[in-house]
């Protein structure tokens, strides 16, 4: 009776299995065909991409595309300046939050409270668009990589996830350093941030993304085109082909940007996403935990 | 040997006096420069292009500082026009103004609330009529003073530069494109009213005109978003005068009382819905059409099924590189309904647009900032400007050379670079100061093959005089007008349902969701209740001021 029993569930454990895997598979087709389809037609000829014949194969390959993009002064740069963003950004972010964080896991930090309200208080409200832009500029901060790296560097979000993690670590495990004589910075440093790698990759990846995809900010405090990141260029290129009909009074302009933008369109956007996708799968292991462990514990 | 560089000196020094044409004095920069002889730096505020590099290290704004000794302090806003407005909106409010405006989408709104209501824009009347401080301009102005109108803002001053770029087959861009070989093949000619073009469509759709054995074949074709690749505009204007896709009130002008009046309900507009409908009907007008984006269009027509689309040039559908496909298709002049209507809208005002550079009240000097300004108002500035370096990239024309237009012609493009300079100019950012006369004196090579892509502009000046000959003098489309601020406010509000209405009851008509004939009478009674003869009157009204003056 018992085997019987156990054989059923194990049947209906394989129906359940199937119908699951088969679904994820639908989805993750679903999923992977706008990439497949971008990547393949950033690979194509234009005319074979106007004409619809690429599905998720290149068609009439040709690499011209990303020729052009190459030898495009302002993407390359583009590029080079969304990376320096990112890095420096992504360093910036980690050590500010966590700066912030591991004092808050502290229960006996005079002024815990008020700290937390403070960092809660600025999720809930902002200083509006042009006293931000105004602080910026008499800090002396416009048209300089630290408008876009600094005005962002802390997000109160990061801050209580990394708080959370710290304080999942067992209290006994910072006593024992104080009896071998560590002080409060040794504890941070020796015990704290060597156990702490999950967290770190979490607060990474998510600053990495928003440094990356960083528009707005540039948009408003960057007026020098030699510091403009990717996303703006990109931008400017993909709206190149949606003119604007009521100022076609550039008939030139039209004719040259229709081409440029179905040449480049599909490149663009590889170029400017491959660089996370990259990034994603190298983290994604510590991501799932450190997410889950700073998240559930609260 | 030794005499060899000697010859060689002379052979192009002869060939220099031969085939050289000075150009005229009026196409020069004529004043004195530099144009101060202390350095002095404005702070300019421009929209990006993607075609321009970096504009504080462009070719073009090296050479400009070093003719002028005026140097720019660049802050440069993105192409995206929304993002751009957002900006430049951020800098105002902060006071951190910018000196010069330039090449910013500005509109008749921004202006008005920037120079009518907040006073930060300076106004320009006083360097504009000194022939001292702007001659070229001056001079412009003078010799075509219609425009005044069009640049002075409903309080009188003018507060925007213009931009000038008088593309002639842009004034007629209402245009039909017709696959040629089709029409070979089923035994047609080209159609010259409505009803041929009905049998050529017809003949179109059930005689298998692509040979492949299938009825595949989508007659006619259009698209919502491409530059006029709407289908109505063009088939209307065979009944009553169709402004195009973007005056969605059709308002027009009669010429000889100067009463503005809507298409919407006329006589005309009816009998042009009724016959609209029965090509819908009848599946020759592709029904996609009224909801597709000019891509699916592209799409289309690169995979050979359609005889004929709408479009203001062949590129709105066809892609350049399939040369082919671009030779098959040709202009269809406007067509006469049955009772001998014919009509083109003739966009006149279109190549001169305001607000192309403004002042702000920041700016230290403004007469200097002018007279720099008036310097764009000349070929060789605009030359420079747009081309980039002379004999490199552009020289002026021979004196055996002729223009598009059969005239003599005035510069060549190219030169001795093989390859294109992503900062070698500003391309079509700053004063455009490209006039009829000049986009006409680019030579035209001899022999030239008409049917190619890289002809575009002289097949399209072609195409655009068979097509002059349907404009209309008894009646034209509504100008541009400026409006106070509050008939701007008023007209937005009543505009917004009046559009939405017509717009779905033209498509309502059109698909045959309503019957013209029977959905008339109550179509014309809610056009009434929407307040259609109200709009016209304040059109009537701005346009009477702007006449006035």
């Amino acid at each position: 009776m018992k085997v019987k029993k156990g054989m059923r569930r194990a049947r209906g454990d394989l129906f359940f299995e199937l119908v699951m895997g088969s679904f994820l598979l639908v989805v993750a087709l679903v999923t992977l065909f706008p990439i497949l389809f971008v990547v393949a037609a950033s690979l194509s000829s234009p005319q074979a991409v106007i004409a619809g014949q690429v599905w998720i194969w290149p068609v009439d390959p040709t690499l011209k595309a990303y020729e052009n993009i190459l030898s495009n002064p302002k993407l390359s740069l583009g590029f080079l300046n969304s990376a320096i963003y990112t890095i420096l950004g992504t360093i910036t972010s980690i050590a500010l939050t966590l700066m912030m964080a591991y004092p808050l896991s502290k229960l006996r930090l005079p002024g815990r409270k008020l700290l937390t309200w403070m960092l809660v208080f600025t999720m809930l409200f902002s200083g509006g668009l042009i006293p931000t832009y105004m602080v910026v500029r008499q800090l002396g901060l416009l048209d300089t990589w630290w408008a876009v790296v600094l005005t962002s560097a802390l997000s109160p979000w990061n801050v209580f996830i990394a708080r959370t993690y710290f304080r999942s670590l067992p209290d006994e495990l910072y006593e024992s350093a104080t009896i071998d004589g560590s002080g409060e910075l040794g504890q941070f440093f020796r015990i704290a941030i060597p156990l702490s790698s999950p967290i770190i990759a979490v607060v990474g990846l998510f600053s990495a993304i928003a440094y990356w995809n960083s528009y707005f900010t540039a948009l408003i405090y960057l007026s020098d085109e030699a510091l403009f990141p990717l996303q703006i260029v990109l931008r400017d290129i993909l709206i190149l082909g949606n003119l604007d009909l009521t100022r076609v009074f550039d008939f030139d302009a039209m004719v040259r940007r229709q081409g440029l933008s179905d040449l480049l369109k599909y490149a663009v956007i590889v170029v400017a996403s491959a660089p996370l996708l990259v990034l994603y799968p190298l983290v994604q292991k510590y991501f799932v935990r450190g997410l889950l462990i700073g998240s559930i514990k609260g | 040997m030794k005499r060899l560089p000697l010859v060689l000196t002379f052979m192009v020094a002869m060939s220099w006096l031969v085939f050289s044409q000075v150009p005229k004095p009026e196409w020069l920069v004529t004043k004195n420069l530099p144009l101060s002889s202390q350095k002095t730096t404005f702070k300019m505020l421009i929209q990006a292009v993607p075609e321009v590099a970096d504009f504080k290290t462009n070719w073009f704004t090296t050479w400009l500082e070093a003719k002028t000794n005026v140097a720019i302090d660049w802050i440069v806003a993105p192409n995206d026009s929304d993002a751009a407005k957002q900006k430049m909106n951020l800098l105002i409010a902060s006071g951190d103004f910018p000196e010069i405006i330039n090449s910013m989408p500005f509109d008749a709104a921004l202006e008005a609330k920037y120079g009518t209501d907040e006073k930060i824009l300076l106004p320009l009347e006083k360097f504009i009529d000194d022939p001292a401080v702007m001659p070229n301009l001056n001079a412009w102005l003078r010799k075509n003073p219609s425009f005044r109108g069009q640049i002075t803002a409903v309080d009188g001053h003018i507060y925007g530069f213009p931009n000038i770029n008088v593309c002639y087959h842009c004034t007629l861009q209402q245009k039909m494109w017709i696959n040629q070989d089709w029409l070979k093949k089923v035994g047609l000619k080209m159609p010259t009213t409505t009803d041929e073009l009905y049998n050529v469509l017809k003949a179109f759709a059930t005689k298998d005109p692509n040979g492949n054995g299938k009825a595949d074949e989508i007659p006619l074709i259009g698209a919502t978003d491409g530059w006029n690749s709407q289908v109505d505009p063009f088939l209307m204007s065979s009944f009553v005068l169709d402004p195009g896709m973007n005056q969605k009130l059709k308002l027009l002008v009669d010429t000889k009382s100067g009463k503005v009046m809507s298409a919407l309900n006329q006589a005309g507009y009816k009998d042009g819905l009724k016959y609209i409908a029965k090509l819908y009907r009848e599946k020759l007008y592709y029904g996609n059409s009224i909801i597709q984006k000019n891509d699916q269009g592209r799409q289309l027509l690169a995979s050979g099924v359609v005889g004929a689309f709408m479009g203001g040039y062949p590129g709105v559908m066809i892609d350049g590189a399939d040369k082919a496909l671009w030779r098959a298709f040709v202009n269809v002049p406007p067509l006469k309904s049955p009772s001998g209507y014919s009509s083109t809208p003739f966009y006149v005002n279109d190549g001169v647009r305001p607000d192309r550079v403004l002042f702000t009240t920041a700016l230290k000097d403004p007469k200097l900032a002018a007279r720099w300004v008036d310097l764009f108002y000349t070929y060789e500035m605009g030359l420079h400007k747009t081309n980039g370096e002379p004999v490199v990239r552009w020289h002026w024309a021979s004196s055996t050379e002729t223009g598009l237009d059969g005239k003599p012609a005035i510069w060549v493009p190219g030169g001795t670079a093989k390859v294109a300079d992503p900062n070698g100019s500003w391309q079509q950012q700053g004063i455009e100061f490209a006039t009829a006369e000049f986009r006409n004196g680019q030579v035209s090579p001899p022999g030239v093959d008409i049917g190619s892509p890289d002809s575009l502009e002289p097949m399209l000046i072609l195409a655009s005089k068979a097509n002059e000959r349907a404009v209309r003098t008894d009646v034209v489309i509504m100008p541009n007008v400026s409006f106070t601020s509050q008939e701007s406010e008023d007209l937005q509000i009543q505009r917004v349902e009046l559009e939405r209405y017509a717009e779905s009851q033209r498509i309502a008509f059109i698909t045959g969701a309503t019957d013209v004939d029977a959905g008339w009478a109550a179509y014309l009674k809610k056009l009434g209740e929407l307040g259609l003869a109200k709009v016209t009157s304040t059109y009537q009204s701005a346009l009477d001021r702007q006449n006035k003056r």
